[in-house]
């Protein structure tokens, strides 16, 4: 459900904000690497998010674990001496729970045809969320044989949803 | 003593700034690879909503039963107050195993989504530039992934993706596209 949610395109509005000027003179300032990326990773344990699947679920007294998330971003990235300087778009959300808080929200809470004996769990937790980005991206020299990365980030919130 | 009560005036709830972390941490070990990648390792964000007040209201607890020893201020908004969220925290453990001079590679690992991990084995085929890979997730949903690297010009990459679930129903997706320069 969430993933058809957050999968309308990333808006281009983004750049005409206040950090593209800046972000834009830092892409002619460097002669090192760019990228520009969008990404749109969804993965889940069970079934798909998508309303068509879960309305064609049953309630179960299972109590099986569902685990799942989507997130999209648009990105990009400017090699800025050793520091990699990134702007993003995104919209991350994720889903922890089990399928029966699915099938009842698919189906609106509407009666459901079908009869289950015994006990029905329901379980959630919900996290969603949209915001737009500035970081800094922290990174070892590519040669190593262990490499790592760090990218701490300033947020802004654009739209939430948690429970 | 206890502090309760709320603001009568409440205002509409707004969102704010925050900050967040991302980590990745990889590394060889002869025909090995191994990977460690946490989306919003640690995250804060603080939205407003309405402020408890500051006034002090005497509190007694008689069995289940609250008894407030003045009147408390009931009108206004209940239920809302200044929040800290955390974004979701999504880190993805990766063991990869390639031969040398194989086309053949084969992976496993685990998802971790606010601390539930989802399992994952996979296999991969790579001639040139095409990779093309298997991964089963919970040996439940299984997502096949098509990449290709410089495609049309070097530095465009594109990577498509198609889930399948055991009652045969298929979801495809392009999940990513980007472009060094």
């Amino acid at each position: 459900m969430y993933r058809q949610l957050h999968l309308k395109l990333i808006s281009v509005k983004f750049f005409n904000g206040r950090l593209a000027p800046i972000f834009l003179g830092l892409f002619n300032l460097s002669a090192q690497a760019h990228e520009v990326s969008i990404q749109s990773e969804s993965v889940s344990n069970r079934g798909f998010m998508t309303n068509g699947y879960w309305q064609a679920q049953n309630l179960s007294t299972r109590d099986t674990p569902l685990i799942s998330y989507a997130d999209q971003y648009l990105r990009a990235q400017a090699q800025v001496g050793v520091y990699g300087l990134f702007i993003e778009k995104r919209a991350t959300a994720s889903f922890v729970g089990n399928s029966n808080a699915l099938v009842l929200a698919a189906n609106n809470n509407a009666s459901l045809d079908t009869i289950v004996q015994g006990k029905i769990d329901i379980k959630a937790q919900f996290k969603s969320f949209e915001f737009d980005a500035l970081g800094l991206q922290l990174s070892s020299a590519p040669d190593q044989n262990i490499r790592w990365s760090l990218s701490p980030k300033l947020i802004s919130l654009n739209k939430l949803t948690s429970g | 003593m206890a502090s309760y009560g709320f603001k009568r005036d409440a205002y509409a709830m707004t969102l704010s700034q925050g900050f967040s972390v991302d980590a990745a941490i990889e590394g060889d070990i002869g025909p090995s690879l191994w990977s460690v990648q946490a989306t919003n390792l640690y995250s804060d964000i603080q939205a407003k909503g309405i402020y408890f007040s500051n006034d002090k209201y005497q509190v007694s607890k008689t069995g289940d039963r609250f008894n407030f020893l003045q009147n408390a201020p009931v009108t206004g908004t209940y239920g809302q107050t200044d929040k800290s969220f955390t974004l979701p925290q999504i880190i993805r453990s990766t063991y990869q195993f390639q031969p040398q001079q194989s086309r053949w590679s084969a992976k496993l690992g685990g998802i971790t989504i606010e601390g539930q991990t989802i399992p994952w084995v996979g296999v991969g085929y790579q001639k040139g530039s095409i990779k093309l890979e298997m991964n089963a997730y919970d040996l439940e949903v299984v997502q096949w992934v098509l990449q290709a690297k410089n495609l049309i010009l070097p530095g465009f990459d594109l990577k498509f993706s198609v889930s399948v679930v055991p009652q045969g129903q298929t979801q495809s997706a392009f999940t990513s596209v980007s472009y060094s320069f």
